[in-house]
């Protein structure tokens, strides 16, 4: 056959076949958190999460505020953490990850049956601590001994292509007289270029 | 060049290939008003058969250049018909797409060079500034009408980021487009025609009418930044978010200059930053006729070629709707309250349309050069051949091949009409203190519509009245901000 006709259609049968090829062929694991993570700019990625709470709660237990309360460990109830980035974001990604290092510390434990406004994270066992309150006929929840609050704040900048964005953690930690016993802010910047030309 | 020289050198196939080529690229050139359907029904105040339309073209060009122009217009159909949930997932779908063009590089060789050759309709639409506005805008108000005020929050925030990266975007722009025009093996061609007289004087008559369009801020849409005032009152977390809000009420009262209602609106933030409480208030927004669309206008402009000297090329232009309802008045306990401009989306539009136009035009000229400079050197090419004799049947391939150009270009000289044609003409507002009895009437001005509405519970109420065309009827809902 002639090279003219043969090589078109092999060079159109290899195209064919590394066109269907699948995208996930390299897929494969990575640390969560590690360095090869995928760092974005204008997003908050799970290492931004993992720093900035690891770098709360160590702060916080270096405190000692959670060593002062009269019955240990401190009851602590999660109050609302606002987002003022531009990004839906699950704020648990960073309060979750603190009260696990938390209870792991021996030091706090978290109530899921006190929430902002009466909300409860988790309705059953609201649900229950009220039926055995009404079964013993007397009050026996202990009420948290301090909230947990907080504001994720997003700073955007630019200057010619580069990109430049920086997210504050900030948190506090409200004891019963409603005085901010702890403050933490961690901030993470991030910067990207974008490219001028491509195909 | 590279397409020149081989279409010059001498292989009579390649005259050949390069008719069905660019008869290929001429395939499916029609404009997006053409192909627009939604509209026509939208337009009617069909808003069921709007949706079907909108339904059936995203998913015809869900992976294509016009996925986000038909997501847009669908989520803002959905919208309408109270679907906040459905109409944000397509907003979402609409944004996913919007950021990752903006991720990739702002200038892409490939489709550019297709475009060169057919179309700028042949490019992705990566969706303008005000859409990206418009886009996350619709967002807040859907959340906040499914009650949702945290979503709300992030998507006002990047409705106000996107205002700031929009003139950082058109700066970027303008440099690009005049490397490109200084760059183009076409130059000579480009400058031909910026330097004559009669395409000078086309271009400066027939876009007159943007000189009239109210004067925004670049990018800043008036609508936008009023909800964000709006929403950091009413949502208040803390003493920064007030602040926030009295800086939006300011900028406002800078773009709309004396206004009673910003005025009150100032008072009230003010008030509730020394410690006092919001009074019972419902706000009314009115969302009033369509947005201009994008139709064409051909402008001729000159060429080297002396059997070409003028080409008729294809530009934009903005066509506005007219055809809409100019205002509401809102009776309460024996007082009419009418609600004024906040926002003409006529003029954001406009602006955006009047900042591209350069572009548009270097591109077009760029676009224009290559094809008459095709069309010469393939013209030439078979002519050559049909005098030494070396092109069979050249008279039949002569023909074929002035004949196919020919289509080419009518086929392919068509401008990017696309345009998010759902959008309102205007945004106006007012605001009333609510009445005891929560009780009102919504009257358009001809007296041809009376609502009335019974204002639910809350001390922040938004009463959300929109109007698609003269006539057709309002349609109204609540969000209950605080």
């Amino acid at each position: 056959m002639n090279i003219k006709i043969i090589f078109p259609l092999l060079a159109a049968v290899v195209f064919t076949i590394v066109g269907c090829a699948t995208e996930g062929d390299d897929a494969h694991y990575v640390k969560t958190g590690g360095s090869d993570n995928i760092v974005n700019v204008g997003q908050i990625n799970i290492q931004d999460y993992i720093q900035a709470a690891n770098a709360s709660v160590t702060n916080l237990l270096d405190s000692g505020v959670l060593d002062k309360v009269s019955n240990p460990p401190a009851i602590l109830a999660i109050s609302r953490i606002i987002n003022n980035t531009s990004q839906q974001v699950d704020t648990d990604l960073l309060t979750k990850k603190i009260r696990i290092a938390l209870r792991q510390s021996g030091k706090a434990v978290t109530t899921t049956t006190f929430g902002p406004g009466g909300s409860a994270e988790d309705p059953l066992a609201k649900g229950v601590q009220q039926e055995q309150e009404f079964l013993d006929d007397q009050k026996t929840t202990r009420l948290p001994d301090f909230s947990l609050s907080g504001k994720i704040i997003e700073t955007i900048a630019r200057a010619g292509s580069i990109r430049q964005s920086t997210y504050s953690f900030q948190l506090s930690l409200t004891d019963k007289q409603g005085l901010a016993v702890w403050e933490g802010e961690k901030e993470i910047t991030k910067q990207g270029t974008r490219p001028a030309v491509g195909w | 060049m590279i397409l020149l020289s081989w279409i010059r050198s001498d292989n009579r196939i390649r005259v050949l290939v390069l008719v069905a080529v660019l008869c290929g690229l001429a395939t499916g050139c029609t404009t997006y008003q053409q192909q627009n359907k939604v509209i026509l029904y939208w337009r009617q105040g069909n808003l069921t058969n709007a949706m079907v339309e909108a339904a059936k073209m995203t998913d015809q060009n869900a992976n294509n250049k016009d996925a986000v122009i038909w997501r847009l217009e669908q989520g803002a159909v959905l919208r309408a018909n109270g679907q906040y949930e459905e109409s944000n997932k397509a907003f979402d779908k609409a944004q996913d797409k919007i950021d990752q063009y903006s991720q990739e590089a702002k200038v892409k060789l490939g489709h550019e060079g297709g475009a060169f050759l057919s179309s700028q309709a042949e490019l992705p639409y990566e969706g303008r500034a005000y859409d990206g506005i418009m886009l996350n805008t619709y967002e807040t108000l859907n959340y906040l009408a499914m009650g949702d005020s945290d979503k709300a929050r992030p998507e006002i925030i990047r409705a106000y980021q996107r205002q700031e990266e929009a003139v950082e975007e058109n700066k970027k722009r303008i440099e690009e487009i005049q490397n490109e025009a200084e760059s183009t093996t076409n130059r000579a061609t480009v400058e031909k025609a910026q330097q004559d007289s009669s395409f000078q004087a086309a271009i400066q008559g027939d876009y007159t009418y943007l000189d009239s369009l109210k004067p925004y801020a670049d990018y800043v849409n008036p609508y936008t930044v009023y909800l964000d005032g709006l929403f950091f009152m009413a949502n208040a977390a803390d003493a920064s978010d007030l602040e926030h809000a009295h800086k939006s009420f300011e900028r406002i009262s800078t773009l709309l200059g004396d206004n009673a209602y910003i005025e009150q609106d100032l008072m009230a933030v003010d008030g509730l930053m020394n410690g006092k409480s919001l009074t019972p208030t419902t706000y009314f927004i009115f969302e009033t006729g369509c947005a201009p669309v994008r139709d064409q206008i051909r402008i001729d402009i000159p060429t080297f070629w002396p059997e070409l000297p003028y080409l008729g090329a294809a530009f934009p232009t903005l066509k506005f709707q007219n055809n809409y309802t100019p205002s509401l008045t809102v009776a309460a306990a024996a007082t009419n309250t009418t609600t004024v401009l906040l926002s003409s989306m006529d003029s954001v539009v406009g602006r955006d349309f009047r900042n591209e136009l350069p572009s548009i035009i270097t591109k077009t000229l760029i676009s224009s050069a290559i094809k008459a400079a095709a069309t010469h050197f393939a013209w030439e090419a078979t002519r050559q051949r049909q005098a030494d004799g070396s092109l069979d049947n050249g008279g039949i391939a002569g023909a074929l091949v002035l004949a196919s150009a020919s289509v080419y270009q009518v086929a392919v000289n068509i401008s990017d009409t696309r345009t998010w044609t759902t959008l309102p003409k205007e945004f106006q507002f007012c605001r009333i203190a609510t009445p005891p009895d929560r009780k009102i009437e919504l009257r358009t001005p001809d007296g041809s519509q009376k609502i009335p509405v019974t204002i639910g519970e809350g001390t922040i109420n938004l009463i959300y009245v929109k109007s698609i065309s003269l006539g057709t009827p309002l349609l109204v809902s609540q969000i209950k901000l605080k």
